[in-house]
This record gives C-alpha cells, structure tokens and sequence, in this order.
C-alpha cells in the first residue's frame, strides 16, 4: 500500500542507474527508509546551485556531493582570505589569495570524482539570477546578503523552482523551504530586508554547519520524497541555549513576488 | 541580537504585546530598538512576531495570557 500523508513537490527529476562502484558507495545509505536505489538514482539525476560555497553554502556542498547527487552549479565571487577560514570547510590554507569557487571544486571531486561541477566566478546578481536558476532542478541559498535572497527568491518563484532557503547569524539559525505557488516565499516572509544588517557577521563554523546540514537534508527529501520538508514551516534554532523550535510560516496575500504564483496553483 | 536570548517577566494581566516590547525597548539596548522599531515606530517587516509559535497578525497585535511565550524572529542572512 503507498500512503503519502505529506505534500509531495513533484520536481520532474530523471533517475540516473548506478554503476556497481556506486552502489558499492551508497550502500549504507540507501538503506534509509524510503531511500533505496530508487531514491539514489534521483539523487544521481539531480542538479543543484547553491549560491556561495562560503561558511554555509561549503558544508552543504560537501555533505550533497557525499550523498551523491549528479550536478552541483556553485556560484561564489572572490579570492579566499585567512578571515574565512574560521568557517569554510572546502577552503585550504595554501588556497589563500585564489579563487574560492575554485578550491571548492577541488575539495568536492576529491570526495566524489563522479559530481559534474559548474563554478562560477560570481555572485548572484540581477544580471546571472535567472539563467543560473533555470540550470537547476533545485536552488540552496547560502548567501550574505539580502539582495542575492530577494533575487534567488524571484527567480525560484518565477521559474517554479524549489528554494531551500538557510540562514545564520551568531548562534542562531533558520532554514525554510519555499515551494512556489505552495508555500510562503522569502519576500512573504520578510517583506524587506533589516536596515541594519552587515556583511561581517558573526559566525561559528560548527552553526553554520549545523544550518548546512539540515538544509541538505531538505534538498534530500525534495528529491528523494522520503520525508516532509520544512514547507510553509520554519526550523529556528539557537545554539546557546539547545532551542529548536518549527514556526509556522503563511503566504501574505499581497505578496509582490509570488501572490501571481498561488493564483495558479 | 539584541544581547538576551530569552527572559521571563511579571507583567499585569492583560498587557498587550505592543506594551511589553514598548517596555522591553525601554529596559534593552539601542540594537534592540533598531530591530524592533522602524521610525515610524511602527513594527519592522523584518521582524516575525510569535505568541506560543503561532504568528500574530503586526496591526493586531492580541493581549497576553499567563504564561504566554512571546518569540520575536529577526530576519538574518549570515552565511
């Protein structure tokens, strides 16, 4: 008997058979409830962007490629400098100087030779937003800045996409996943960026990882259907006292950017 | 944020939620004012406000009951 009792995004992934070295990799794994072969095959057919592979965007990269999906298209600006190296796990000390996407792209085919890779030398930005979406069955945003979420978060909803949005700062974070046309959007959520926010933040690796991975579990279930993703919900976490609490999240009727898109569905 | 992760207080019955973050602006430091209040003083976008996780609607905001938690989710972007 199949019983679906949570909403299901179909994302029109093709399966992608295993080699026996991949089964021999994923073996452990896909003895997870509902995973199996089948659900490792999607994986295997999927592609991502993620925007910046920095403190967040990096351990989330690295756990995706190790759970082996097909394509990752990593979208991250600039040189790497000693002040990252607190947090970015996929960058190396001898990288210092070079391009961060790039030491990215290593670290990732090191752990699996298999991943397809597309680094782009940029950051999301209103003139890349849409062609760089529209390469990926699913979008991970992982960046500093409000501009670049507000843009991943248009797109997303334009293209009806699905946008597993992660976010820290200090000892707190907050993942959500926006299914357009489903679920509140990013622009539903926080109708305008804080007035206050800064580009240095404080940040511990180990919170960083921590909203990393939960975001990686997200793009998993989306993919793989084994489990309810954090739609029209909010996971916020604060690591100094041990919360962890889901919130509900609406879609504001008037919302600019997806209002068309729940009008369709 | 705004330098206090959680505090539980005493107040009189029926204080609405706008008065305990009038009084909590008063007692907490300039970043939280900033976080809270735009210059309008009218609640921040930015800013989810919770009572016992549900979402409250900003231009209604309801009167507390005992034991009512009360969470305020600033929008971040750290990554």
């Amino acid at each position: 008997m199949m019983r679906k009792d949570f909403p299901m995004f179909d994302m029109h992934i093709t399966p992608v058979p295993l080699n026996d070295a991949e089964k021999d990799i994923y073996d452990w794994q896909m003895d997870v409830r509902g995973l199996g072969e089948s659900g490792q095959e999607k994986l295997r057919g999927a592609s991502a962007l993620i925007s910046r592979v920095g403190g967040l965007g990096g351990p989330l990269a690295l756990e995706l490629a190790a759970a082996g999906i097909g394509k990752l298209i990593l979208a991250h600006a600039g040189n790497l400098k000693p002040g990252d190296l607190n947090r970015q796990i996929l960058m190396t000390h001898d990288w210092l100087g070079k391009p961060r996407v790039e030491c990215a792209a290593r670290r990732l085919r090191e752990l699996n030779p298999r991943l397809e890779i597309e680094a782009v030398n940029a950051n999301i930005h209103e003139d890349n937003a849409a062609a760089l979406v529209s390469k990926a069955d699913l979008v991970f945003d992982c960046a500093p800045l409000f501009a670049e979420r507000y843009l991943m978060n248009r797109e997303c909803v334009r293209q009806g996409k699905p946008l597993v949005d992660c976010a820290m700062f200090e000892l707190q974070g907050q993942v959500t996943t926006i299914l357009p046309g489903k679920t509140a959007c990013l622009a539903c959520i926080y109708p305008e960026d804080p007035p206050g926010w800064k580009r240095k933040f404080p940040v511990l690796g180990a919170v960083s990882a921590l909203a990393a991975c939960v975001g990686t579990l997200e793009g998993i279930k989306l993919i793989t259907g084994i489990g309810p993703a954090l739609a029209g919900k909010m996971l916020y976490f604060d690591t100094r006292t041990m919360t962890f609490r889901t919130l509900p999240l609406q879609p504001r009727p008037d919302c600019p950017v997806c209002k068309t898109a729940h009008a369709k569905a | 944020m705004a330098g206090k992760d959680e505090e539980t207080v005493c107040v009189k019955e029926d204080l609405g939620v706008s008065e305990l973050l009038a009084e909590a602006t008063r007692e907490y430091s300039t970043a939280f004012h900033n976080i809270v209040w735009d210059a309008q003083g009218k609640l921040r976008p930015s800013l989810m406000v919770l009572v016992n996780d549900e979402a409250v609607d900003k231009q209604n905001l309801p009167v507390l009951r005992d034991r009512d938690r009360v969470l305020l989710v600033p929008a971040i972007a750290g990554g």
